[in-house]
């Protein structure tokens, strides 16, 4: 293949959505049907902080209130102004992008730490108002959201992975394209150093402001699609837990690249219900799991992955924002 | 095609250029030399508008630059390699060149354009192609150098701005950087070298100017600056050392 032309292959992407279609066949029961939904929905959501923060380097800690919005989103919005689910789900995804908006504007002035707790920040009041304005937000009890329906009928589970898996497999898509595009190139070119991205011409703070109000929108998506599924919100998907679950699945996936996102959801989202045998020991055991990964896999699963291919054939691993942590400050 | 008249520029406050004037004609190397904190850096920053400029004018082909964000700076064509190369360390080869190629990506027929000045830049450096998928963290001085200079020429500058380009390198490398530097000025394209080796700088250029402490101190065609002997002595240590 020409130098000039030789470019990353979206096919292992159609590959695995392809696998995605044909679950539903290879799975037995409703209950791995729900995982599977749960790993679709995480990895939406770590594909948004993938982007922001393995990409481009811009840590924030309140996706999870992007979620959480997206969600309530969603469902006030078929509750109080009875739109249609399609409605809402727009609805939801701008209500959050303009938010994201809003929130990007002054913060992004912020880097490292400063930036993760200011948006850790804007997380916890999120999750406040989720708790405490009981009248809009049904308060620790939550809301119920309207099933989704087909001709009258509610959808069944089946209809709904694959509602889930298509509007995965749509930002998969998106993010896959950023990835590999001179847009990726110039996020990891802001990661890396914003000044000499800046003197190569990237645009360096309209770059970060729209990643970051992509970022919110994607997390949107997935509070949508978390809707849906469980036909419930409430102010745990705001929490803490979901922002740990997002780093976890960063550092066992990978930050930075293509397939991170979803090798770490279907880790994270499977590995519990494995040592659910193991009753008391399961968290100990899932605790030591991460730090083993940290020790011994730094750049995540896909790191891994796209290092045994390095040995192989060409001299350049696998680029990741660990890499960049690991060899440029190091 | 560069005029740059009574500009003062700093860093959070502090000036680091006091009432700089400098005019690059196209076509032309004009090298600024002077020892360290002489002001080169902030000047070639100053016109990439990486650094605050309180006051002065610069109009490029015509044009008030001193309002434009970087991005648009390059947008017109002005390029800089930066002082320390400043590589995506864990990007490839290519995927340096690709991201020099951020300017005039997106647009109609990028693919050929791109296509014809990775062809261009890899003629200049044939290393870079052997080291097409290498991280450029890895690579040694001379290459990360060379990549540099590629990364920029990929943008297809009207204007290359190179801001010390030798630090660190061997003799030998430095003597290969400055031959291609002639053969990009053969080729048409305008540069401001700025270069704490003044003798080899001063050779190369067309015109060049002196600093010190911030200021121009002296100016002239590169050849006369770089023999007259007041100006090494007062400025730049004795002719044939290094300022330091």
């Amino acid at each position: 293949m020409p130098l000039a032309t030789k470019r990353a292959s979206v096919w292992p992407v159609v590959a695995v959505l392809a696998l995605g279609v044909a679950l539903p066949f290879l799975l037995s029961g409703g209950f791995q049907l729900r995982i599977a939904m749960l790993i679709w929905i995480f990895a939406i959501l770590s594909m948004g902080f993938n982007l922001l923060y393995g990409y481009t380097g811009q840590i924030s800690m309140g996706q999870q209130g992007f979620y959480a919005v997206g969600a309530y989103a969603f469902a006030l919005l078929q509750i109080k102004l009875g739109l249609s689910p399609v409605l809402a789900f727009a609805g939801a995804v701008a209500i959050c992008a303009v938010l994201g908006l809003i929130v990007a504007y002054p913060l992004l002035r912020l880097r490292t730490h400063y930036l993760a707790m200011a948006t850790l920040g804007f997380g916890l009041i999120l999750n406040g108002v989720a708790n405490r304005w009981i009248d809009f937000t049904g308060g620790t009890a939550g809301l119920t959201v309207p099933p989704l329906t087909w001709g009258g009928e509610a959808l069944g589970r089946t209809g709904i992975y694959y509602v889930v898996l298509a509007i995965a497999g749509v930002v998969f898509l998106l993010h896959d394209f950023i990835a590999r595009s001179h847009v990726g190139r110039a996020l990891q070119a802001i990661r890396d150093d914003e000044t000499a991205a800046a003197a190569l011409g990237v645009p360096v703070r309209r770059y970060k402001l729209r990643i970051f109000v992509l970022a919110a929108a994607i997390a949107a998506v997935a509070g949508c699609c978390f809707s849906v599924v469980s036909l419930r919100v409430d102010p745990s998907l705001g929490e803490f837990h979901i922002l740990v679950s997002m780093l976890t699945i960063a550092v066992v996936g990978g930050l930075g690249t293509r397939f991170g996102p979803l090798i770490g959801a279907a880790i994270v989202t499977i590995l519990p219900q494995l040592l659910l045998q193991f009753g008391a020991a399961e968290t100990l055991i899932y605790g030591a799991f991460i730090v083993l990964f940290l020790l011994f896999i730094p750049h995540g699963l896909a790191g891994l992955v796209e290092n045994v291919r390095w040995t192989r054939k060409s001299a350049a691993p696998a680029r990741t924002a660990a890499t960049n942590v690991l060899e440029v400050k190091g | 095609m560069l005029s740059i008249e009574n500009l003062t520029a700093g860093y959070n406050g502090s000036e680091a250029l006091h009432q700089v004037s400098v005019r690059i004609e196209p076509g032309t190397i004009v090298s600024v030399v002077g020892a360290n904190g002489a002001g080169k850096s902030t000047l070639v920053n100053a016109i990439s508008r990486l650094v605050t400029t309180p006051s002065g004018k610069m109009t490029f082909e015509g044009r008030d630059i001193m309002a434009l964000k970087p991005a648009s700076v390059v947008e017109l064509g002005i390029v800089q390699v930066p002082e320390g190369r400043k590589l995506f360390a864990p990007l490839t080869v290519m995927e340096n060149l690709r991201l020099g190629f951020h300017r005039l990506a997106g647009r109609s027929g990028s693919d050929k354009v791109f296509k014809d000045r990775l062809d261009y830049v890899l003629g200049l450096f044939p290393k870079l192609k052997e080291r097409a998928d290498q991280r450029s963290g890895t690579m040694s001085g001379g290459e990360q150098q060379m990549l540099a200079v590629g990364r920029a020429l990929m943008a297809d500058p009207k204007l290359l701005m190179l801001d010390e380009p030798s630090l660190g390198l061997a003799p030998m490398v430095v003597d290969q950087i400055f031959d291609i530097l002639k053969m990009l000025r053969e080729d048409g394209l305008t540069i401001l070298l700025v270069e704490q080796h003044a003798e080899e700088a001063l050779k190369l250029a067309d015109y060049g100017y002196i600093m010190a402490v911030g200021k121009v101190r002296a100016e002239g065609t590169g050849p006369a600056l770089s023999k007259d002997p007041a100006l090494h002595h007062s400025y730049l240590g004795k002719p044939g050392e290094t300022a330091a």
